[in-house]
């Protein structure tokens, strides 16, 4: 691997915050460190691609050691499920949902905002019940992308 | 005879907006949301003129969690705004709690936590209900959608004890539908959202804290709202629900 690429991958790590990242490529390995980092924080082994899926913070997913992502909070508020209570929820485990579907509610201080799914995928897990308060950042919904 | 419509080419001239009206709609909200989603879709919004969508009468007007809102044909404002400001998601539920006050302050009544508009006894004559659609960037606003309802003529309420109006708080006034959703829609546009005190207008106008309340399945005393707009109950922050007002200030 030539010193651009490397350079490269140092930059979109510092980018995104990833503090450790291994690589396996037609080419051979790389683990890389960045100095000063203590532990490595959701640092999976990351596949190529996996930086230009860290978008900053919020809502944007990310991805876990078994392959699937979180769709994390991008804002504190109370969850959920439906759009109204007693009505059908948006989506359940084991649901197909694809890019764009909306998947729950968050409400805070009379703001309604519809959260979308950022991939298309399957509902793995829910990890807040409905109603419930969450925090900026939070892991919402577990989701296996296609 | 029904009172006069609302004057398009007045409210336009006023406002500096492009208005949308329609004799009646399920909600305003939802059109204003079709329009938003258009709108991101062609993309540039903050340097559009941003539309103003009103309703003579609302079929399905919705508040909170799908709750109707009753309103006679012509009687009452019923607008939604659709509003681009530059700020995270983080931010906007706080410029919505400002925009609320600046709606009480023209209309000069008080405010119920979040943005109930309220007179001094606590009867409801106007709610927001403002909704998020999202932009490129899932952490910034992409449009609000500032779905509003004000009782302005109408001065029954069957079965709802705690709704009043304009007319009913100022029975000898004479109310320029028009001229007030102008008004309200320009006091909306005229919010600084950067002020360094955004929320000390609303405080003003509020008659939550000091009050004991029963919100969310939780019971205690408003002490003060937090920098983000939440409510403290007892110090503990609330976030979403319907305060009901239950103990004398």
């Amino acid at each position: 691997m030539d010193l651009e690429r490397v350079e490269a991958l140092l930059k979109l790590m510092h980018e995104y915050g990833v503090v450790e990242l291994g690589m396996e490529t037609e080419e051979g390995s790389i683990e890389l460190r960045l100095q000063g980092a203590v532990a490595p924080v959701a640092a999976a082994p990351a596949p190529m691609a996996a930086p230009v899926q860290h978008a900053p913070a919020g809502s944007a997913p990310a991805e876990a050691d078994d392959g699937t992502i979180t769709i994390d909070s991008p804002m504190v508020g109370t969850f959920y499920r439906a759009p109204k209570p007693g009505a059908k929820p948006f989506v359940s485990v084991g649901d197909r949902v694809h890019k764009g579907q909306v998947l729950c509610i968050l409400e805070a201080m009379k703001l309604m905002n519809e959260l979308e799914s950022e991939v298309s995928g399957t509902i793995v897990e829910i990890l807040v019940e409905n109603a419930e308060p969450v925090q900026f950042g939070q892991p919402l919904f577990r989701i296996r992308p296609d | 005879m029904l009172p006069a419509r609302i004057d398009v080419a007045r409210l336009q001239a006023r406002t500096g907006r492009p208005v949308v009206h329609l004799d009646e709609c399920d909600s305003t909200n939802l059109i204003a949301r079709q329009r938003a989603r258009v709108l991101l879709q062609q993309g540039d919004v903050r340097r559009r003129a941003l539309p103003l969508v009103v309703a003579e009468h609302q079929l399905a007007g919705r508040g909170r969690l799908d709750r109707r809102w009753r309103s006679l044909p012509r009687h009452n404002l019923l607008f939604s705004l659709i509003l681009g400001p530059d700020l995270t998601l983080v931010d906007a539920p706080r410029a919505v709690l400002a925009w609320a006050a600046a709606l009480a302050e023209t209309l000069d009544v008080s405010l119920k936590w979040p943005n109930d508009l309220v007179d001094g006894d606590g009867h409801k004559l106007g709610g927001v209900l403002a909704e998020h659609e999202p932009g490129p960037d899932p952490d910034r606003v992409g449009l609000l959608v500032l779905g509003v309802g004000v009782n302005v003529l109408q001065t029954e309420f069957p079965r709802l004890p705690q709704a009043t109006s304009l007319a009913r708080l100022r029975p000898r006034s004479v109310f320029d539908r028009t001229e007030l959703m102008a008004d309200l829609v320009r006091a909306v546009d005229g919010v600084d959202l950067a002020a360094p005190d955004l929320l000390e207008r609303w405080r003003a106008r509020d008659r939550t804290i000091g009050r004991r309340v029963r919100v969310g399945g939780v019971e205690g005393v408003a002490t003060g709202i937090r920098d983000d707009g939440a409510l403290l109950v007892d110090g503990r922050p609330v976030l979403a629900g319907d305060v009901e007002l239950i103990g004398a200030r």
